[in-house]
């Protein structure tokens, strides 16, 4: 199975996976920091230099816990920031996005907020024999 | 010419002599390849220490009984300047089945895994976690 088809797989079974995330995003409440502000509701154009990606949307939530990518829906979380005596649970501009697809399949996407860019980005297809992974870069959709 | 002149000149060929060296920086798996850590995972109500231990290439790593395929950030902020997994950013995943799977995001330093978060991906979504590592030596 190639990146095509595992995303392939991914858009036709993320349909309700979709609805439930969009559940579970309005029934979290958004921190004003870190990449949780960065993202909500917020709408953003990747490009990436292979061949097979080239350019895709990622659409998040009323929050940072849901994106909309390739027609599905991933969860995602922030990268966190402090000590462990003084913890800024996700407090900082990473972000990484996961979709599950079996025990051996998933789709993930990591990057950084930076100003009003998501730079940073490698978008990893997991596989058993590996992660197959293409570099992005994103601006935003302005509405 | 004023002496001013001679002087912006000779400091502008001076610049232009010199070789521009791009020092190689290096990826996240040669950061982390054949590394132990000593990691703690924090949440709001508690700390649990774990071990978490990569391969000689750094591309798979062993900890929290899970056995985690790892891939770096990249580089480049422009499309024409995008590198593959140039940067120092790890994101490591074990999927456990089609819902579930835990996801460790840092980024590697000389002796730690800093701003690093580790999240179990549930049915309900991502419930995260602060992670702080240490380099075992």
């Amino acid at each position: 199975m190639n990146r095509l088809d595992t995303i392939a797989k991914y858009v036709k079974y993320s349909s309700l996976a979709l609805v439930a995330a969009a559940t579970v995003a309005t029934a979290a409440p958004a921190r004003a920091d870190s990449c949780q502000r960065a993202a909500a509701g917020r709408q953003f154009v990747c490009e990436s230099t292979s061949q097979e990606l080239r350019q895709f949307t990622v659409e998040f939530g009323d929050n940072h816990r849901v994106a909309g990518v390739f027609g599905g829906a991933m969860d995602c979380f922030c990268s966190s920031t402090g000590t462990v005596a003084r913890p800024r649970i996700e407090g900082g501009p990473g972000i990484t996005c996961v979709a599950t697809l079996s025990a051996d399949d998933a789709i993930v996407l990591n990057a950084r907020f930076q100003g009003n860019r998501i730079l940073q980005g490698t978008v990893a297809v997991i596989r058993p024999d590996g992660p197959f992974t293409d570099p992005f870069v994103c601006t935003p959709v302005q509405k | 010419m004023t002496t001013t002149t001679v002087l912006w000149a000779a400091t502008v060929a001076l610049l232009a002599s010199v070789p521009v060296v791009h020092a190689a920086t290096p990826d996240c798996r040669q950061l982390v390849a054949g590394e132990s850590y000593a990691c703690t995972l924090v949440t709001a109500s508690k700390a649990q220490p774990f071990k978490l231990t990569f391969d000689a290439t750094g591309r798979t790593a062993q900890g929290l009984a899970s056995d985690f395929s790892c891939f770096c950030s990249s580089t480049g902020s422009k499309l024409e300047a995008l590198e593959n997994e140039a940067g120092r950013g790890i994101t490591c995943i074990d999927t456990i089945s089609d819902t579930v799977a835990i996801v460790l995001s840092a980024r590697a330093t000389g002796r730690k895994l800093t701003q690093g978060s580790i999240a179990q991906i549930l049915s309900t979504g991502a419930d995260a976690s602060l992670l702080d590592c240490n380099r075992i030596d």
